[in-house]
């Protein structure tokens, strides 16, 4: 048996585990899914918390308007939240945009915290700090500057926090805003779809399991206040929060009816950041947490933390794998003698894949179309490969950083100025 | 003493050291003599086998298969274009003549006169000035792009007609001493092959007729036979060709029986295998070739497949030497090597022949024989070459050879009635059979020498017992593969597992699609008619 067979038969279990493990998400998820489609998933309660509503920006003054707008019309009771933006040492005209928000909506209690260079500008962990440490909720909602949440969203996840005392935050669903302004978004809103909402719901169903994704959620203030807040050196704060809840022995809730719209990188350099971004703090926050796997007292975060293992240890090595064994092949370097290594094996892979997110696509309001199907086959053959480069350039990155101990960098995303017809992915 | 030794050694070495200086001296004297003898291929073997200076594709085609034939027969070859053979024809009897073109140089006639030698022509040229300078009388009909209808009785046999489309032919009119087969075109007769005097002609040739290729063979060793009966006789080898390890036991053992019932002498060709030789499998198959092997069955070992760039001996060497071993190991003792024809005409190929005395060729490419030695050099090395049999085209299990040994290729895959019917078929053939058993072999490998004379094998001179004993197994066999053998050994089956999973999770997923479908046709579309399309809270 050759080095190549080898590798070979590594990549074909590991990518064939790891897709029965999305099927088996994907059906837990699917039934999730129906189940909630079929209530309006409210939970009125005897008296709504104050909920303190903090959005970190940094230089979004393109986009902050529409946010707090939205921000401002949710159907919560109007005295019982407070939004606090944290104008994170920007340098364009956020704050005048925000204080003429606050000067037509002088009824409102919204709060306009604007950092300088030596109190902010240390990434969204620290601004998230500053802004709890004026808030006097006893639940904490979290939305990116990007968002448009829907006016029900805020009230529909207060609701199930309350409702259950084990729960220590509960998640909305998240959309993408501009899915038609490029290739990249689309990708984007069809991965968002299937390997996010759909994963999520269930990893929900089965164990109980959520990870808070950085906007549209809602924590108990009591948590945050144990935890000590939010890490500041953690990329991915959503991440790294989330195993800090599991530990406390509190669940996370997917309620997928809370839905918030956010703008997307439209730009495949952003996207690129963005996701090195993304993938640095998931292995900072493997690489922190990777520990309880072993460890019987972590309850079920330790199942997290191995999916997690799974994704950027398992799949990353076998696509590397598959792909630089693809690629000598042509070149004719190398062949598979393996007897069963046959074509008919990747085309079922395929197959499973499309279908796996075509179903997600299925559950969702005007994405289950042709177009879909031929995106999902387009993006198996590029937009997942370019998963690879990132994760890849993340970890030499996050190597570097080690090695010459730099300190991790806040990278923001860079924002599109949207026209109308590319709002709201449902018009 | 010590300083006796030191006194005697040094005498030995002066001693040495003029014998050195002697052969230095003397080798410097005859250099050009050594040069010569490297060089000089001409040994005045049986044949020198002439053709034009510029031949066709087609004519070049027929050389190499006429070379072939020459090699099977036993003949030392001299090859030459007619104007290499300048001054070389003294030192032969016999010029085979491969001739397509209309003229030939006056230096070869001029020497043909002056030799006794006889001469065949074959490829349909002119043969005027050749029958000019040789006095005969004869007024050939030379045919160009024809069609040739061919009709020659093999030995004993029945009459085999063949219709050829010739692009040169000659047809003769007149009465021969010796003339044999017939050729019709163009509404006349004439014999295939007629001979006057020292003057032998073949009216046509072509490499793709099995009939002609027969006729030329038996034409050749009835024209180098020197005495005035039949030439002699060479049998033909049944061998049942490309049998793996792998292959079903039972369908084997049928074989063998029926062989051994039938008491036909037999072949079986087995492929060499490298790796996993001590598996059940192997055990199993060779039991079964053990057991033929007792019952009178040679085994043949398969050369090895060449399928790198720069392949080298040494390496195929050592496979050939761990495929021996491997049989050896159960007594299974592969007499001969079954290699691809081109090989006679490779140097590679030739260096591995020579670690075999019987060599079996079977038919590979097309058109591989290069006249770059000038000479036959397999020959040389004295194998017994066993060719492929030419078969008739009336009955593909008939052999039309028996001019030289050749090997009659069997499909063990066959179904037993009609192996049956073949071995009743080739049981009726002209040309006799014969067992390897009775002719002398000897194999060498890296490690060891297997010989068989007087119906005695030996293995590195030990006596080796032909007897069929029956295996004994262990119950529960250890296979040894460890996690990623055995993962690699099921992927065949976790395939069709996997299919059946993927099978199931598409219908379920279909299902899915179906069921989340309605219900969002059920959410949107109805709410949406009785609301007016409202969008559930999206924000503008």
């Amino acid at each position: 048996m050759t080095l190549a067979d080898i590798l070979s038969l590594y990549a074909i279990i590991a990518i064939w585990g790891l897709m029965l493990i999305n099927v088996v998400l994907s059906i837990g998820g699917f039934i999730y899914y129906i189940r909630v489609n079929r209530t309006d998933g409210r939970i009125p309660l005897k008296e709504y918390p104050m909920v303190s509503i903090l959005v970190p920006a940094h230089n979004e003054s393109i986009v902050i308007r529409k946010t707090v707008q939205a921000l401002l019309n949710f159907d919560y009771p109007k005295d019982k939240y407070e939004i606090i933006v944290i104008n994170d040492n920007s340098t364009d005209d956020s704050a005048e945009v925000l204080k003429n928000i606050q000067q037509k909506n002088p009824d409102r209690k919204l709060i306009v915290i604007n950092t300088d260079s030596v109190s902010g500008g240390k990434g969204k962990s620290n601004a998230l700090n500053i802004g709890f440490s004026v808030s006097t909720g006893s639940v904490i909602a979290i939305y990116d500057a990007d968002n448009t949440p829907e006016p029900n969203a805020l009230t529909l996840l207060v609701e199930n926090l309350m409702a259950d005392d084990k729960l220590g935050a509960v998640i909305g669903k998240f959309r993408t805003r501009n899915r038609n302004a490029s290739l990249i978004t689309r990708f984007v809103n069809i991965e968002t779809l299937a390997y996010q909402c759909m994963n999520q719901a269930g990893r929900w169903f089965f164990f109980k399991l959520c990870t808070i994704p950085g906007t549209n959620f809602v924590v108990r203030r009591s948590i945050i206040e144990r935890i000590g807040g939010w890490n500041t050196k953690a990329l991915s704060e959503d991440t790294e929060i989330s195993f800090r809840i599991y530990r406390m022995g509190y669940k996370i809730k997917l309620m997928p009816l809370a839905v918030t719209w956010e703008q997307e990188p439209q730009l495949l350099r952003i996207w690129f950041k963005q996701r090195t971004r993304w993938a640095k703090g998931n292995i900072f926050v493997l690489k922190e947490n990777f520990k309880y796997v072993f460890d019987r007292t972590a309850g079920p975060m330790r199942l997290d933390v191995l999916y997690y293992g799974l994704v950027y240890i398992l799949m990353l090595t076998s696509l590397v794998c598959s792909d630089l064994i693809f690629i000598l092949s042509i070149l004719g370097y190398t062949h598979v003698t393996l007897s069963g290594f046959s074509s008919t094996l990747w085309i079922m892979a395929i197959l499973v894949f499309v279908l796996n997110v075509l179903i997600t696509l299925a559950v969702e309001k005007n994405e289950f179309n042709m177009q879909s199907a031929l995106l999902i086959l387009l993006m198996l053959f590029t937009y997942s490969k370019l998963w690879v480069l990132v994760v890849l350039n993340a970890l030499i990155q996050s190597a570097t950083d080690a090695i010459f101990k730099r300190e991790v960098k806040w990278y923001k995303t860079e924002r599109s100025i949207e026209t109308n017809n590319e709002h709201g992915g449902d018009s | 003493m010590f300083k006796n030794r030191k006194k005697s050694n040094s005498d030995r070495t002066q001693i040495i050291k003029i014998i050195m200086l002697v052969l230095l001296t003397i080798s410097m004297l005859f250099p050009s003599n050594a040069a010569s003898a490297v060089e000089e291929p001409i040994k005045g073997k049986d044949i020198l086998f002439i053709y034009d200076e510029d031949l066709s594709i087609k004519g070049k085609e027929n050389v190499a298969v006429i070379a072939d034939i020459l090699t099977y027969m036993g003949y030392g070859t001299s090859y030459r274009t007619v104007n290499e053979s300048s001054g070389m024809l003294d030192n032969f009897d016999s010029i085979l003549f491969y001739h397509e073109s209309d003229s030939v140089s006056s230096t070869f006639l001029e020497e043909l006169e002056s030799t006794s030698c006889k001469i065949m022509m074959v490829g349909g040229g002119s043969p005027d000035e050749i029958l000019e300078t040789l006095k005969l009388d004869y007024s050939p009909l030379r045919l160009r792009e024809s069609v040739v209808k061919i009709s020659y009785k093999v030995g004993h046999r029945e009459t085999e007609t063949a219709l050829i489309k010739a692009d040169n032919a000659i047809m003769f009119q007149e009465d021969f001493r010796y003339s044999s087969g017939q050729m019709e075109a163009m509404g006349k007769s004439s014999p295939l092959f007629v001979r006057g005097q020292r003057f032998t002609c073949m009216g046509v040739f072509d490499n793709e007729s099995e009939i002609l290729k027969a006729a030329l063979s038996e034409q050749i060793s009835i024209w180098k036979w020197p005495f005035d009966n039949e030439p002699n006789s060479y049998p033909q080898y049944i061998i049942f060709d490309n049998v793996y390890p792998f292959f079903s036991n039972e369908r084997l053992m049928q074989a063998v029986r029926l062989m051994d019932r039938k008491g036909i002498p037999y072949s079986i060709t087995v492929m060499p295998v490298y790796q996993n030789t001590e598996y059940p499998a192997m055990k199993h198959f060779c039991e079964v070739l053990s057991y033929a092997q007792s019952k009178g069955a040679s085994i043949i070992l398969k050369a090895p497949l060449i399928n790198t760039e720069k392949p080298s001996l040494e390496d195929i060497n050592k496979r050939i030497t761990t495929a021996i071993d491997a049989y050896n190991k159960y007594g299974v003792y592969p007499i001969a090597i079954e290699a691809p024809n081109s090989w006679i005409h490779e140097s590679l190929g030739m260096d591995v022949l020579k670690r075999f005395s019987t060599v079996i060729l079977y038919p590979d490419k097309k058109n591989s024989w290069s006249d770059s030695d000038g000479y036959n050099t397999v020959y040389s090395d004295g194998h017994h070459l066993i060719a492929p049999a030419v078969l008739s085209n009336s009955s593909l299990d008939s052999n039309l050879i028996k001019t030289y040994p050749t090997a009659l290729f069997l499909d063990i895959n066959t179904d037993i009635e009609n192996l049956e019917e073949q071995i009743e078929q080739i049981q009726q053939s002209e040309v006799s059979l014969r067992s390897l058993w009775l002719t002398k072999h000897t194999v060498y490998t890296n490690d060891r020498v297997v010989s068989f004379r007087d119906g005695i094998l030996t293995v590195n001179g030990k006596v080796q017992s032909m007897e069929f004993k029956p295996f004994t197994y262990p119950e529960k066999f250890d296979f040894n593969r460890g996690i990623i053998g055995k993962m690699a050994e099921s992927m065949d089956r976790e395939n069709k597992r996997l299919l059946v999973i993927v099978t199931v999770i598409s219908i379920i997923f279909i299902i899915f699609i179906a069921i989340a479908r309605y219900q969002n046709r059920k959410r949107f579309l109805f709410k949406r008619t009785s609301e007016q399309g409202s969008d559930g809270g999206k924000v503008e």
